[in-house]
């Protein structure tokens, strides 16, 4: 019998023995609701909550305190009297908040009485929820600051004049000061616009060991090239592409990570990067260059790039005679039907329509020779060319164009080409 | 000769090329110098990205630089020809980049150059090449900047990266920058060369110039307005007019336009359009038009041939529900004019539309391991094509090692080369070692499968090494110095162990030169 009830009464024991030795329920409702006022109480005296600045860059903050910095202003003290260590620092690191040190030279904390002094000095005068005499609350709730993750030297702004007010505007309204009294991104490139002081991101930002910006914060936040700066990431898929109008209108904001050769390692077209396109890509491209799906030559240099690998490869043209390996009407690049017989009207597969939906892409092979081979003799024309208008525009226009194939005494042309 | 015959087969050249930097990868780890980022006397100490970029930044904002890096590139290529030939390819490139730095506040003065030369081992020639060389100065205030030599600039299009030998002045007025540049530019786009004039980079003969009005210090505001010619043969070749504007709104919308006009061809090379929103952090949507038409030298024959222009309009999807998860989808469509012969005959089978679609999906549950799939359609005139990818990726913490693998199947049909139609794929694996900040190896190999051109192989290996500046013994105290004359040209990044010595750089330029000598 004692046996069979034995671990139950080795549960019962060890549970009687935990909820002794922890706090009841209500004992805990009780801290929760301490703490809850308390961060109530510290809520409560935010008066300025409006801005959100990024905690990539201004870490969230817990200041379960009371302060008014208002008070404090209006009743003559200076920034620096409490922040004295300003003026000295060099790193956003270093925590310029007052400690009792600084509070003490006007609040006599820690005096017998202090409850009943002026200016006040009992705890709870600056610690939200802090209960003097209160032994469930014995220690006021920690002030957390973390350091903003910049690189920042308050002593370099000061000894340039910059007031507080410019970064910190809004604090002389304000009770207690927040991450909305931070400066924000914005306010930084009011000055840093490259020709009052440097605008380049490290300039600010932290670099990573590998000397790029560190771009990853804590949980979610990331800091990541937004606004000004254009809005896709880096990252995103969309970021190959849009990428060349931020390099035009913001060639700075490029240069303060990227050197030059950067840009060639894709654009110079002769060792391009091989991981933006798919590894069969060679093979299957010809769909999308012809399409211009793609900008190929963004990257590519066509006439050196595209035809050095189509000639080694032997896909080139074989419609033309003497141009190409391929016996005149073997091309196995060029389907049957692509040149066309003089006199024959074109069907869907002639090049005159790929011609003309991506020249270019013809000139990646071709010369401008090549369509001289056929049409110094063959008129590309369309009929009644010489009286369109479009063909008198074009003369009057750039006409020495038509000089190539034309001589300037051709009856053709008479008065066309200016 | 049996060792000649394995060193004249081309896939042995390319596996002692990879040994080789294998080799000096496993050489260079013992040899220290870890803790580079650090800044010290002054000096940034860099070093590459262990991610997948692939440059390393050049300095913060103020203070003194100096760093260097050279790269060795090989690349083994083998495919078969429509001959049914073997092919084989073994460019080789060497690259040398080097870059000076004095940056302050109130005024900068830099140099900042990159060389390569490199040619084919089955081939002879040798081909060397200065990329970029210039100076960049910064006189007091920053209210205005020079930049001579050769140089890269951005103007407007899709071909408007322009490398020029010449001058690039800027100034910064109120809120308005000017900037005006001038030189011969190099002829290497989209440009049809006569073959005995491949080498020729135009001088005396080829002239650009340009002038642009950019919008400055106006929060979420840019725009630049720019004009430019361009001279081929002495003769006027281009006349450009071009305008790039971007509006951030509330830090949730973006705007961005752009617009290229042929002046002397009168057409509209280009009209962008573009909107981004991210409501939400984790949601980001986008839509644009854009609108194209290809457009030559005015003293080309191409010019002369009427080319259609398209439309187009394409939609984004961006969602981040988690961090570890991010999906992507997106799709569009291209408009074309109505086809028609020369003779004015309507050719409706031609088609007129083309839409393309696309969706992937990254997942990295564990910061060490990242999958993507991605999917593409592309449809409508000219063919069809239905790819699909699968990748996977392995990084160690600081991104010392990654390595990546990724199979590709597509399906293409293309319309003008039924020959072609078929299935593809390929495999690829993609191993990038960074031991040491100053230093970085990639070598990867793909092959892939068609039913046209059988057993293509590629691969590629880099050697990539950061060079630098070492502090002067016993020049400088504990105090942080950026004097110039405490530091000295060094050939390693070595400014934390200075004692490192230059044993790695020759063990890595034996990765290059090496195999260039095996062919001798």
């Amino acid at each position: 019998m004692r046996r069979r009830y034995a671990p139950v009464l080795l549960l019962g024991a060890i549970l009687v023995a935990l909820l002794a030795g922890t706090p009841t329920a209500a004992q805990a409702a009780g801290d929760r609701e301490a703490r809850s006022a308390a961060r109530s109480a510290a809520r409560a005296v935010l008066s300025n909550t409006g801005g959100h600045p990024s905690s990539a860059v201004y870490p969230e903050q817990d200041l379960p305190l009371r302060f008014s910095h208002r008070r404090h202003l209006e009743m003559g003290a200076q920034c620096t009297l409490c922040h004295g260590a300003v003026t000295s620092s060099t790193d956003a690191r270093d925590r310029n908040l007052p400690g009792h040190e600084q509070c003490g030279i006007c609040h006599l904390i820690d005096q017998p009485g202090a409850a009943d002094l002026y200016p006040p000095a009992a705890c709870s005068t600056c610690h939200a929820g802090f209960q003097d005499g209160d032994a469930e609350v014995p220690v006021p709730l920690p002030v957390k600051v973390p350091p903003a993750r910049i690189t920042f030297s308050h002593q370099l702004h000061t000894d340039q004049g910059v007031p507080c007010l410019h970064c910190h505007g809004g604090v002389p309204e304000a009770d207690l000061a927040t991450r909305s009294h931070l400066p924000s991104m914005s306010t930084c490139l009011g000055c840093h616009d490259g020709a009052k002081a440097p605008s380049e991101c490290a300039t600010c930002h932290l670099q990573g060991r590998g000397g790029l910006l560190i771009t990853a914060a804590s949980g979610h936040d990331q800091l990541a090239p937004r606004g000004r700066f254009r809005p896709d990431n880096h990252y995103d898929p969309s970021w190959s592409r849009g990428h060349s109008t931020a390099a035009r209108l913001a060639p700075e904001a490029c240069s303060s990570c990227h050197s030059p050769a950067v840009c060639l390692d894709c654009h110079d077209g002769k060792a391009p990067r091989q991981d933006l396109h798919p590894a069969d890509w060679v093979m299957t491209h010809g769909l999308e260059a012809g399409r211009r799906t793609l900008d190929c030559q963004a990257c590519h240099d066509q006439s050196s790039f595209c035809s050095d690998c189509h000639a080694q490869a032997g896909v080139t043209p074989g419609s033309f005679p003497g141009i190409t390996a391929d016996p005149p009407g073997q091309s196995r690049f060029h389907p049957a039907g692509w040149r066309g017989e003089l006199g024959e009207i074109a069907g869907p597969e002639h090049h005159s329509h790929t011609a003309r939906r991506s020249l270019e892409t013809c000139n990646s092979c071709h010369e401008q020779s090549s369509c001289l081979d056929c049409h110094s003799f063959v008129n590309p024309h369309p009929r009644s060319w010489s009286e369109a208008p479009e063909a008198w525009r074009f003369g009057q226009g750039e006409g020495r164009v038509c000089l190539q194939c034309h001589s300037p005494d051709d009856p053709a042309i008479s008065g066309m080409v200016r | 000769m049996a060792r000649v015959r394995l060193l004249c087969w081309p896939g042995a050249r390319g596996l002692l090329a990879m040994l080789v930097l294998a080799a000096c990868v496993q050489v260079a780890p013992a040899l220290g110098a870890e803790p580079a980022g650090q800044s010290l006397g002054g000096v940034r100490a860099t070093g590459f990205d262990g991610g997948a970029a692939l440059d390393y930044l050049k300095g913060s904002g103020s203070g003194f630089f100096l760093s260097a890096s050279a790269r060795t590139e090989y690349r083994l290529l083998q495919f078969r020809s429509a001959h049914d030939e073997v092919i084989s390819r073994h460019p080789l490139w060497q690259s040398f980049r080097f870059a000076i730095r004095d940056d302050h506040p109130r005024r900068r003065i830099a140099f900042e150059a990159a060389l390569r030369g490199g040619g084919d081992l089955e081939r002879p020639g040798f081909r060397g090449e200065v990329l970029y060389a210039f100076v960049d100065v910064a006189p007091a205030s920053r209210w205005s900047s020079v930049r001579l030599g050769r140089q890269l600039l951005a103007v407007g299009g899709a071909a408007g990266l322009l490398r020029f030998d010449g001058v690039l002045a800027r100034f910064n007025l109120r809120h308005l920058g000017v900037e005006a540049y001038g030189g011969v530019p190099l002829r290497s786009r989209v440009v049809v060369l006569p073959d005995d004039e491949q080498n020729v980079t135009g001088w005396g003969r080829d002239w650009a110039y340009g002038v642009a009005l950019r919008a400055i210090g106006l929060p979420f505001t840019q725009a630049r307005l720019g004009f430019q010619e361009r001279f081929r043969d002495g003769e006027l070749a281009r006349r450009q007019l071009s305008f790039d504007f971007h509006k951030g709104v509330a830090g949730r919308l973006n705007i961005d336009g752009e617009l290229v006009v042929d002046l002397l061809g009168r057409r509209l090379e280009e009209v962008l359009v573009a909107v981004d929103a991210r409501p939400v952090r984790w949601l980001g949507l986008g839509v644009e038009y854009a609108h194209w038409q290809a457009a030559f030298d005015a003293n080309e024959l191409f010019s002369v041939f009427t080319t259609d222009p398209y439309d187009s309009v394409r939609g984004e999807l961006r969602l981040q529900p988690l961090s570890w998860i991010s999906l992507w989808a997106g799709g569009g469509a291209q408009i074309y004019p109505p086809a028609v012969t020369r003779d004015n005959v309507p050719r409706p089978e031609s088609g007129r539309a083309s839409a393309a679609q696309r969706f992937g999906i990254r997942v990295q549950p564990l910061s060490f391991l990242a999958i993507e799939f991605g999917e593409r359609i592309v449809m409508g005139t000219g063919g069809d094509k239905q790819a699909l990818h699968l990748a996977l990726q392995l990084t160690t913490p600081k991104g010392r090692l990654r390595v990546r693998l990724r199979g590709d199947l597509q399906r293409y049909g293309f319309d003008l080369q039924p020959q072609l139609a078929g299935n593809y794929g390929s495999a690829s694996l993609d191993l990038r070692i960074r031991p040491l900040p100053w230093l970085r190896v990639v070598v990867a190999g793909r092959a892939v499968f068609s039913p046209w051109l059988e057993n293509q192989f590629q691969v590629t290996s880099s050697l990539d090494l950061l060079l630098g500046v070492r502090r002067v013994p016993g020049r400088g105290g504990d105090k942080a110095s950026a004097r110039l004359e405490d530091w000295q040209p060094a050939l390693l990044l070595a400014t934390i162990e200075p004692e490192l010595g230059a044993d790695p750089v020759a063990a890595g330029l034996v990765g290059g030169i090496g195999v260039r000598g095996q062919d001798q």
